[in-house]
This record gives structure tokens, sequence and C-alpha cells, in this order.
């Protein structure tokens, strides 16, 4: 059978909720102590405005669904970019919601103005990138107090995505020197355009998409494309050979990945963990290349 | 969660409301408190503008100061409602200053409330209940434009439409309560409005008392009787009584014990029965029709705050400036008493021997009550001329006023019989209250104004041993007495100067077509506005009950109201949560139907949107086509328009989204024809 599943949406007055129901309170003495039939109706009107405002806050936030998160790869002491996606399965427009990440910060919360009925709303958000490493990030919270501001209506969701902090770039180690190939090396990816010119016997630590397999097919061996413009340099980053800690070892790396992408210089990252990334450049690369070092920061850390 | 920094035009909005809250009680609150808040208005326009600085911690102490000593000064107290709402007022005005942040315009917001319900504390006509429900819609509308999202159109109309709406949504519960909700009686706030307010008159009567009431038509109560009422000049609505003379000048302090609820003369005459209104400000007396026989309350909780006087005059222990029912019967049997009658003849120590003289001619030296009315009678007719315009300021010297001024008024004229009547020997005292009244042409109750304002004597009569009632305006000017004081004060003296029969004096009063037009507007307003007081002051458990059996419900007890009020709270929430639960579940607007059609139809041609694409996104990448992108921008435009602003989308706008998106499709078509 099918089991119905509840909407789970919380509701209890907040400060002002309840200042407005002291207010009450003592509108109904006044209207008491005076026999003032009027300040009676002001009473039931003041009840009435606040039990509206109660069934409007839990509107504003029934039926949203959260749909999806994407981080961007952020540096440790910077700002941790993100984008949330929210759906609204109501016919009715909801307005001033607020949704936060109590993992990141109990305080910290990032506005939605307007999330149109049966629409999607996405929403930028950043917050600090305090600790290098991947985080995870389990719970999301979506909440308002919109109309009246007298309730405080939250939303749980139980959520499972990770962002990740890569460690600030520190070392002055010069870049290694054509650590993998004293030739030029060619990836298919990031240079569109380029023009096959040659093959040439695979060799280790370049990526096997790279492989002609087609070519592998006819001969029985490995070949790499090679391609016609550039003669890029091609290095290898090794956390075993670099002879320092493990998180200066990082911070070195991050350095280097930088440097890379700069001078356009292709890389592959070899990291501790046995962790592996092939030959490549860009900043696709770099964003792959931060990601596995900030994971390997985790790893040192625990 | 916090909240976002309200903008300058909601800020200015609220100082707004603030000042609209202001103006009922223009007539009650010193000027002073409205020249604070003009100047608080001012420095914070001026600041939102920036062109100043809103004040330090140490002037807004010392305006906080100011203000409590200013209320303190002119009140006399700190508590009582005037002061209460002048604090408050203060109170509204000082944080204007200080209203920067969201928790400021919610306090602020909060306080308009409260105004609203010390402005109820005072007056409850219709005029302020329409007031108010205006009031109640501008506070609600500001309440939600202050939770809506900041960068949203801020549109005043389409604001004030939601917080009406959602103020029509409180409506049922409102009603449904006020019928059924059961009227408790507490004593928590000291009920008691500002120390003079009372019915005008005060705890002593000299000359130039009451003339300054008569100059004033303001309606001081309304009379409801039951069945037959007196002749206007029967009706002598007895306030308070004086026993102490120093010249004219009477005073008195009757001791008051709390209302005892037993006393009812039982009579088998019939009774003029009746119901009062008595109007806000004049709540210290409670007057009743001379002789009195019953008074009750409408609830017996109310009765705390009735004290007696030996005099047989009742009060409000606290005055309460709003509207007081009460209820009484009168009948002509005279009560008997025991008196003191060494209290009811004293004297001042320096008697003049004029005066003396004069007692003793009146009387014929004996204690005879009827033959020094008579003869008193016949000494003022003769002697004495009425008049409000004195040719100077009386003094309080009884012989000057008997031997040479001789023109007066009802003050006068009692005083002084009261004092020739104690020289005789008979036991006096100077009544306080109204005679007279008016009936409505146009609804079944009678206005008494302060016009009616008049002073009277008793005279105990040793035979009856009860006191009598003895009007000696009557003798000097009866048409005052006839017509009643709203008639005969309502044209000049000396128009009137020599008209001596009542019909002359009301041909001359009737005046002209427009002045007769005013007039008739005048009453009908007074009849919906004493409709609506009454409505509103009558209606306590008796009524709940009796509107409750004519719908069905026979309520016996109070907890059975209680109980339905409970009730009918759980239905209003059910309804809420009903129309909740339908407004979510409703389907496709209009607009977004009609887009959702018009995405198929582009993703028939190869254009599909994902589902995780917003509208607007998907246009704008089509517009990167240079052949369709004035269509698709064009499009994109309106949506945005419809979909997200708010725009109204009628039948006309959605013709013109049609025409472009045909505009579109026809440019996708032609370069896809182009292409192949």
């Amino acid at each position: 059978m099918k089991k119905l599943k509840r909407e789970r949406l919380f509701i209890v007055p907040n400060g002002y909720g309840l200042m407005y129901g002291f207010g009450i309170v003592i509108s109904l003495l006044a209207a008491a102590t005076y026999t003032n039939n009027l300040i009676y109706s002001l009473s039931f009107f003041l009840v009435g405005l606040f039990l509206v405002g109660m069934i409007q806050t839990n509107s504003n936030l029934k039926k949203t669904e959260f749909e999806k998160v994407s981080f961007e790869i952020a540096e440790e002491g910077g700002v941790v970019q993100g984008r949330l996606w929210l759906k609204n399965e109501s016919g009715e427009n909801h307005y001033n919601l607020n949704f936060r990440f109590p993992e990141i910060s109990k305080e910290l919360g990032f506005e939605v103005e307007k999330l149109p009925a049966k629409g999607i709303a996405i929403c930028n958000f950043s917050f600090p990138a305090n600790l290098p490493g991947i985080h995870k990030i389990t719970k999301l919270q979506l909440r308002t107090v919109y109309p009246f501001g007298m309730f405080y209506c939250w939303k749980p969701f139980q959520v499972d995505f990770n962002y990740a902090v890569h460690p600030k770039g520190e070392g002055d180690l010069a870049l290694p020197q054509n650590v993998l190939m004293g030739e030029s090396y060619h990836h298919q990816w990031g240079s569109g355009g380029e023009d096959f010119s040659e093959h040439r016997y695979y060799q280790e630590g370049e990526p096997y998409h790279h492989v002609d397999w087609k070519a592998f097919a006819r001969r029985d061996r490995l070949l790499t494309k090679k391609f016609e413009d550039g003669d890029r340099q091609n290095i290898l980053i090794d956390m075993f050979k670099l002879g320092l800690a493990d998180k200066e070892a990082l911070r070195q790396m991050v350095q280097w990945v930088d440097s890379c992408t700069n001078e356009k210089i292709s890389y592959a990252l070899k990291l501790k963990s046995g962790e592996y990334l092939e030959m490549g450049y860009g900043p696709y690369q770099k964003q792959r290349a931060l990601y596995l070092i900030a994971q390997e920061w985790n790893r040192e850390a625990s | 969660m916090k909240q976002a920094k309200p903008g300058r035009r909601f800020n200015l909005y609220l100082i707004a409301l603030v000042m609209f809250n202001f103006l009922p009680h223009l007539s009650e609150q010193s000027p002073l408190v409205f020249i604070l808040a003009f100047f608080c208005l001012i420095w914070r326009v001026l600041y939102e503008f920036q062109k100043v600085k809103l004040p330090g911690k140490i002037i807004k102490t010392l305006l906080v100061a100011f203000s409590l000593a200013m209320i303190y000064q002119v009140n006399g107290s700190l508590d009582g409602t005037v002061s209460v709402s002048g604090i408050l007022l203060c109170g509204a005005a000082l944080k204007m200053l200080d209203n920067v942040n969201y928790r400021d315009a919610m306090v602020l917001l909060f306080v308009n409330f409260m105004l609203l319900m010390s402005s109820f504390l005072i007056d409850q006509s219709l005029l302020l209940t329409l007031f108010g429900a205006l009031d109640l819609i501008l506070i609600s509308s500001l309440l939600f434009q202050l939770h809506k999202a900041k960068d949203l159109a801020f549109n005043f109309w389409s604001m004030i439409k939601l917080g009406a709406k959602l103020c029509a949504m409180t409506m049922p519960l409102l009603v449904l309560m006020f019928i059924v909700f059961p009227r408790f009686t507490v004593g928590v706030f000291n009920n008691k409005s500002q120390n003079d307010v009372g019915s005008g008159f005060s705890d002593s009567i000299e000359p130039g008392g009451v003339d300054r009431l008569v100059l004033d038509n303001t309606t001081a109560f309304r009379v409801y009787f039951k069945g037959k009422a007196p002749r206007s000049s029967e009706m002598y609505w007895r306030g308070i009584s004086f026993d102490t003379t120093d010249g004219l000048k009477w005073s008195g302090k009757p001791k008051y014990e709390r209302y005892n609820r037993q006393f009812n003369v039982s009579s088998k005459q019939q009774d003029y029965s009746y119901e009062v209104v008595l109007e806000p400000n004049y709540g210290k007396w409670l007057f009743l029709l001379d002789p009195k026989r019953s008074f009750s309350l409408p609830h017996w909780r109310y009765y705390r705050n009735i004290e007696e006087g030996d005099d047989g005059s009742l009060r409000l222990k606290n005055a309460v400036a709003q509207n007081v029912l009460y209820r009484g019967s009168s009948h002509d049997i005279p009560q008997k008493v025991q008196i003191d009658k060494k209290r009811f003849l004293q004297l001042p120590e320096q008697i003049s021997p004029k005066v003396v003289a004069l007692a003793k001619e009146l009387s014929k030296e004996k204690e005879n009550i009827n033959v020094f009315v008579n003869n008193a009678k016949e000494y003022f007719t003769a002697n004495f001329a009425y008049s409000l315009n004195l040719p100077k300021k009386s003094s309080n010297d009884i012989e000057k006023f008997l031997f040479e001024e001789r023109i007066g008024f009802c003050e006068h004229f009692a005083a002084s019989f009261a004092y020739l009547a104690r020289l005789s020997g008979i036991p006096s005292r100077v009544v306080a209250g109204f005679q007279g009244g008016r009936k409505h042409p146009y609804a079944d109750y009678v206005i008494v104004s302060n016009r009616d304002a008049h002073a009277w004597v008793e005279l105990y009569d040793d035979e009856l041993g009860a006191w009598q009632r003895i009007d000696p305006t009557s003798f000097v000017a009866p048409l005052r007495i006839e017509l009643g004081g709203q008639l005969f004060h309502s044209v000049n003296e000396s128009v009137v100067k020599d008209v001596r029969d009542a019909k002359s004096f009301i041909a001359l009063v009737n005046g002209t077509g427009w002045q007769k037009s005013l007039e008739s507007i005048r009453l009908a307003v007074d009849v919906i506005q004493e409709r609506w007081n009454y409505f509103l002051i009558s209606y306590d458990y008796d009524q709940q009950k009796e509107l409750l059996k004519s719908l069905g419900l026979n309520i016996k007890k109070r907890s059975q109201l209680a109980w339905l009020a409970l009730g009918f709270f759980m239905a209003f929430l059910l309804w809420l949560r009903f129309r909740q639960m339908k407004s979510l579940n409703q389907g496709l607007s209009k607009i977004q139907k009609l887009v959702q059609k018009q995405n198929k139809s582009l993703s028939q041609l190869g254009y599909q949107k994902s589902s995780a694409q917003g509208y607007l996104d998907f246009y704008k990448k089509l517009a990167k086509d240079p052949e369709i992108r004035k269509e698709s921008t064009q499009y994109s435009r309106l949506l945005a328009n419809y979909l997200y602003a708010g725009h109204a989308f009628g039948r006309n706008e959605e013709k013109e989204l049609k025409r472009i998106f045909s505009a579109l499709l026809l440019a996708i078509k032609s370069k896809s024809k182009t292409s192949s």
C-alpha cells in the first residue's frame, strides 16, 4: 500500500507574535474594565488577524519543495558561491522566504523574494569559506514570517550534498620541470578546434580518453593523438615528491595549480591517498584538481 | 530570522499613519502633545531626506522626561484615560525619532493598535468606528508591506487592497465573537477619567457655573421612555444637591456610600420608566428623573462603581469617559425621610438685616412652607428678570442681588430662594441637574442637552415629612421651564424679550427654510449616532440571550455562551484552513496555462525548455539567435511583466501576448525554411 507522505511544517509565534498576543490580552482587559463593546470588537479583530496571519504564514511555505543546490569550489578565507533551486507546487505566489543551512551557520539566512505559483526560483547565495576540506550538508531549512511577522514557520529538508574549500596556495618551490614527458602534449578538451597532426605511443599519466581507440584496434598498441598547435609543457605534481609536511604540500600544490592554469601548462596530480588526476589544463582541470586537494585535506585532518 | 531595514517610502507611510492616529485625540489632548508630535514628524521627514541626523540618547531621554512632565502638568496625574492616551501619543511621536530598523517599525505599528484602542475609550461614535475600520486596514496593509520583500513593487493601492482583503477575512470571527463572546467585567486598570470630567457641575454651585454650560448645545444624555413620557416642563433630571450656603454660593458634600441595590420604592401608581444613555464626559453624576423611584444598571458588576449620596444623588465612583447606560423610574409620591434640620438650616455667620427682614416678610413669621412659597413667588415674579447676559460679573452678595441687581438666571434664583427659606426656618437645599428635554421628531427618544442645565430648590415639608421641589426660575421665566432650555436658549434674548407665550416663541425659533433644513439634517445625524451608541452600549448579556433566542438558541448560563464562542472560534479556524487548502491547490493561472501551451508549440519546433530552466532564461537563450531576437525579446519582456511583476493579465493583455507569440512562431518557421 502506498504510504502517504506528509509535509512537515512547523509554526510558532515569534517575539512579535507574543508581543501582539499581549496586546490582545491588554485590549480584552480594557474592554472588560470599561465595558466597552467597541474595544471588544477591536480585540476580536486582533484575534482574527492573528489567526489569519498564522494561516497565511503557513500557506507561504506550504507546497514549497527543494529542487537542487550547486556550489562552486571556494578558496580558504574566501567566499563559497552557491545556487539553490526552489519549486512552488501551490497555486499561490510565495513571498519573502528565507533559507539557511544550520550546519554552516544558525544565523546566516538567504532571502528569496518571490517564488511564483507553480514556478521555480533560482537563488544565488554565498557564505564565508572558513576551513579547507569537503564539507557535507545534510540539513536545509526554509523559513518565513510573511505576511505579518508574528509567526515563524519553517520546513526542514534532509539533503545530501557537499561543498569544497581548497586550502590557500602557499609555498615558494619552483614548478617541476617536464616531469612526465619531454615533449609537447595536447589534451582533447579545453582547446577544441585544434587539428590532429600525428600519433605517438601512450605513456604513463596520460588520460585514457586521449587514447585513439580506433588506432589501438588496428595496431594493437596504445596510441595517443597529437594535435597541431602548441608546445605545451606537461608536468606531474606529485605529493610524494614534494618532501613537505602534508598540509604544506597541499598548499604548495594549490600554488602550482594556480601557476599552471595561468601559464597554460598541462598538469597531472598525484596525491598521497592514491587519488590521481589525469593530465589536463584550463579552468575545468583546475576545479577538479582543487576539489581533490580539498578532499585530501579532509583525509589529512582526519 | 533577520528582517531587512524598511525603506524610506515605507517609513514615510508609517509616520503618516502615526499622525493619522493622532486625529481622534485632537479634542481631548493638550496642544503641547501635538506640537511635540509635529516637531518629531518634521525631524523624521528631514532625516528621511538625509538633511539631519536622528537625535542621540541624551536628547531622546530629555524628550521622554519632557513628555512625562508635560502630561503630568496638563492632567495632574499620570494615570487616568486621558493621561495614559497622552503618554501613548507622546511615545508614538518619540518613536518616530527611533524608527530605523525592522524592530522599531514593528513596535510602531503595534503602538498604532494601542492608539486606536485609546481613541475608543474616549469616543464610541459611528464616525470614530468608521475611522477605526480605515485605520485597521492601513495598519494591516503596512504590516503586510513591511514583510513583503523590499525590492518588490511598492504599489499603494494594491497594498491597501491586500490589507483590506486580510482585514475582511477577520470579519466572520469579529461578528460571531461580538454576538456570543460572554462579556465580563474586571478592574485591572484604573478606569477613572481625568479629575474634572464630570457633568459640568462641580461640588459647589455659584453664579456663573450653569450659564457657562447653557451656552453649549452639546447633548448631555438621551432618554428612552418606556410607555408614557412626562411633559418637558415636568422633566427635572436631578443630579447633585448643595446644603451649605455662603450667600449665593452653595456647596455640599453629601456622604456617599456604595449603592444599595435593595432601594426600590413600591408604588401602585404608574411610573415613568426610562433608559438613559449618558454621553462621555458627563459620567460622574447620574441624572434621574425627579422624584426617583428605582434605578438599575445593565449588569450587577457595574454596581461596584456606583455610589449613593445621603441626598439621594447617584454618582460613579470612577467617572469613565464613555457612554453609560442606566435605567430608572419615577413617580409622584413624595418619599418620606427623616432629616437633620440643623444641617439644612445652616446660614453664614454674617447675615444682612435687610435680607432677614425680607425673609420675615415672605414667611409672615410662620414656618409654613405654603405661605413662604406663595409670597416668595409673588415677590420673585414682580421684582426679578431672567437673563444670561448680566451687565457685570455677579458677586456672592445676596443683598445686592435681592435689592439692587435683581437680574439673573436659575442659579441666582435657586440660591437666593433657598437662602430666604432657611431664614424663614424652612430646611432647604439647592439642586443642580437638567430641566427639560426635547423629543426627537424622527425617533423615540428625548435629547437633554447642556442648554437644559438648571438649578432649583428643595424645601423640607414638615407635615409630609418629605422634600418638595420648588423652581423659583418658573416664577421669573415660566417660558424657560415650559419650553425647556434647548428651545429657550436657542435664540438671542433681545429677540424674544417681549414674547410671553410658548406659541409665539416657537414661531420665532423655527426660523427660515435653510435653518430648518440644517436642523433636520442635524437631527437625522443624531438618530444615526444614537442608534449606534445605544446598540454599542446596550449590547450585554441580556441582549445576547435575546438575540440568540431569536435565532433558536436558548442560552441559560454564561458558560454556554463561552462554549459557543469557543465553537465559533474553532469553526473560524477550520474555515481559514479550508480556504487555505483551496487556494493552495488551485490549478495554474490563466497566464501560466497559456505559457505552457505556447511552450508546447515551441517544443514541437525543436525548442525545448528544460524543467530547471526559468521562462526568462529560456527566451533569453532564444534571443541569441539574431533571426528571432526581436520577437523573442519582445515576448520575454511581456512574460516577465505578467508572470513575475504582477501586472494585470486581462483579455487585451492575453490578445497581445498571443499576437507576439504568433510573430515568434512565424520567425522560427521562416528561419527553418531558409536553412532547409
